[in-house]
């Protein structure tokens, strides 16, 4: 009786200190999304859901945003980055972009004779609704594809 | 390894203070050296200039408990109003909290609020706020000679209150944004302080996102070296090179209940050049406004004036950026 007690209390203790140390080993760290040569093209806010996102587009995109945003075309990329934001530590007032929530990606290729073909995968995370609406796939894309970009001088 | 002058020059009293006690004694010599200090200090007392009160121009605007508490706390150093102890108008002390009120001056001044415009009074407001709630003014060393001046948690809420009631715009207007877009490349403007607009960073990758007094939403970008450099955490110090702009916009709500960027505000650039801008912990900044890119501060010091005071005191730990991504995300 006296040793299962003791092999009850060593694996306890195991237990107890193996946890702690998977908490200890849990680092964290500051990303600075790779958008490689894509340039952002808009921001947006979200204070129901606390997010942020920016979507980003190579030049081809950018180009048919500000052109019309309808005439799609083949060569087409774009990534939809979402982040949960949180005070900003440093200065009240102000909200900053915290964990990373998902990226969504849409590329425009050539499809048959003159059409093309829209193709929209999520790379990382969980989509959350818009407006408390679920959209699918071609609603998601019309979604992202209806942004303007932001104005700069 | 003892400085060779130093040794030297202390050697060189030694020998005077023996040959001196040689001939008049100690005490003679203790006591000249006393009344030669003495002395000192009185002709420095003639000699040093004496804290300039300019005038009240115009005086903060503010319910009177937010007055009262700006009275207590900040007036001492952020005013023409000040109310020094004895020993403060006196030669060594004087220098230093001369100093520290011409810096402070520089940066807020509560007798002169009728020199900048209602923005930049909410701004101010805010990092009054921002100040006391990090408890970082009045600055720890003013607090222990003067115990009253701490802010208590009690007006610190007082002060929240009134700050966010003066913050206009809190709601985003419904609206179009993107209309009417024109991009110009290559558009070309100066600030005072040798920092150059440049739209190169639009291809730059965006290093976080932001608001402000929910009234802006900003991306901030930042080139190859300010990027490798958040990566790195080698912020004490930036390496030179290292740029971040910082392009605000107004808030428009759209259909969705989001807020996306409407008008474009302002492109707020920070350049660390660590020779250049010494007076601002190496960094060159710069605010270029409208469309027009309309660059602010009137002389080269602007910077040492307003921007630095908040940077300084409120981002130190990430190298005086407030916008440095936060880390909170797991490492892979």
């Amino acid at each position: 009786m006296k040793t299962h007690n003791i092999l009850l209390l060593s694996i306890g203790l195991l237990c107890f200190l193996s946890c702690k140390r998977v908490r200890e080993k849990k680092e964290y760290t500051r990303i600075v999304f790779d958008s490689d040569s894509l340039r952002v093209v808009s921001s947006a806010v979200n204070k129901k859901l606390e997010t942020m996102a920016v979507l980003y587009g190579n030049n081809v995109g950018y180009k048919t945003l500000i052109d019309s945003g309808s005439n799609h075309r083949a060569g087409e990329l774009y990534k939809f980055v979402t982040w949960k934001y949180q005070d900003n530590p440093s200065f009240y007032g102000s909200k900053i972009n915290g964990e990373l929530l998902s990226v969504e990606t849409i590329s425009i290729q050539p499809g048959q004779g003159e059409s093309i073909k829209i193709n929209y995968r999520v790379e990382r995370g969980e989509i959350l609704p818009v407006n408390g609406v679920a959209l699918n796939k071609q609603e998601r894309i019309s979604y992202i594809l209806a942004y303007k970009p932001a104005i700069l001088p | 390894m003892a400085n060779p002058v130093t040794a030297g020059s202390f050697e060189l009293i030694k020998s005077i203070m023996k040959l001196s006690k040689q001939h008049y004694g100690k005490k003679t010599v203790v006591f000249s050296l006393l009344l030669l200090i003495a002395l000192s200090g009185v002709f420095l007392q003639f000699k040093s200039t004496p804290l300039e009160y300019g005038p009240v121009t115009g005086k903060v605007e503010a319910p009177k408990e937010i007055v009262a508490i700006l009275e207590r706390s900040c007036f001492n150093c952020h005013s023409n109003e000040n109310d020094l102890h004895w020993y403060e108008k006196i030669v060594p002390v004087s220098w230093l909290v001369n100093k520290d009120i011409k810096r402070a001056r520089e940066i807020m001044n509560f007798s002169e609020w009728d020199k900048i415009s209602r923005a930049e009074h909410i701004g101010k407001m805010w990092a009054v706020l921002n100040m006391v709630k990090a408890d970082k003014m009045p600055l720890a060393n003013y607090r222990i000679l003067h115990p009253g001046s701490k802010v208590a948690e009690s007006e610190i809420q007082t002060i929240k209150k009134y700050v966010l009631e003066i913050t206009e715009n809190q709601t985003a207007k419904p609206g179009n944004h993107g209309i009417n877009y024109h991009e110009t490349a290559g558009k070309i403007a100066a600030s005072k302080n040798g920092v150059i607009y440049t739209d190169e960073f639009k291809k730059w990758k965006a290093i976080s996102s932001s608001t402000l007094y929910e009234n802006s939403m900003r991306v901030i970008y930042g080139n190859d070296i300010a990027v490798k450099a958040i990566e790195e955490e080698n912020f004490h110090p930036w390496p030179d090179g290292a740029v971040v702009v910082k392009a605000v916009w107004e808030q428009i709500r759209n259909q969705y209940g989001e807020v996306r960027p409407g008008k474009f505000i302002n492109a707020q650039f920070m350049v660390k050049d660590a020779a250049r801008y010494k007076d601002t912990e190496g960094w060159g900044f710069a605010k270029f406004s409208t469309p027009e890119l309309i660059p602010t501060g009137k002389t080269a010091l602007f910077a040492a004036q307003s921007c630095i005071g908040c940077h300084r005191q409120l981002a130190g730990e990430t190298g005086f950026l407030f916008s440095v991504p936060l880390k909170v995300n797991p490492k892979n």
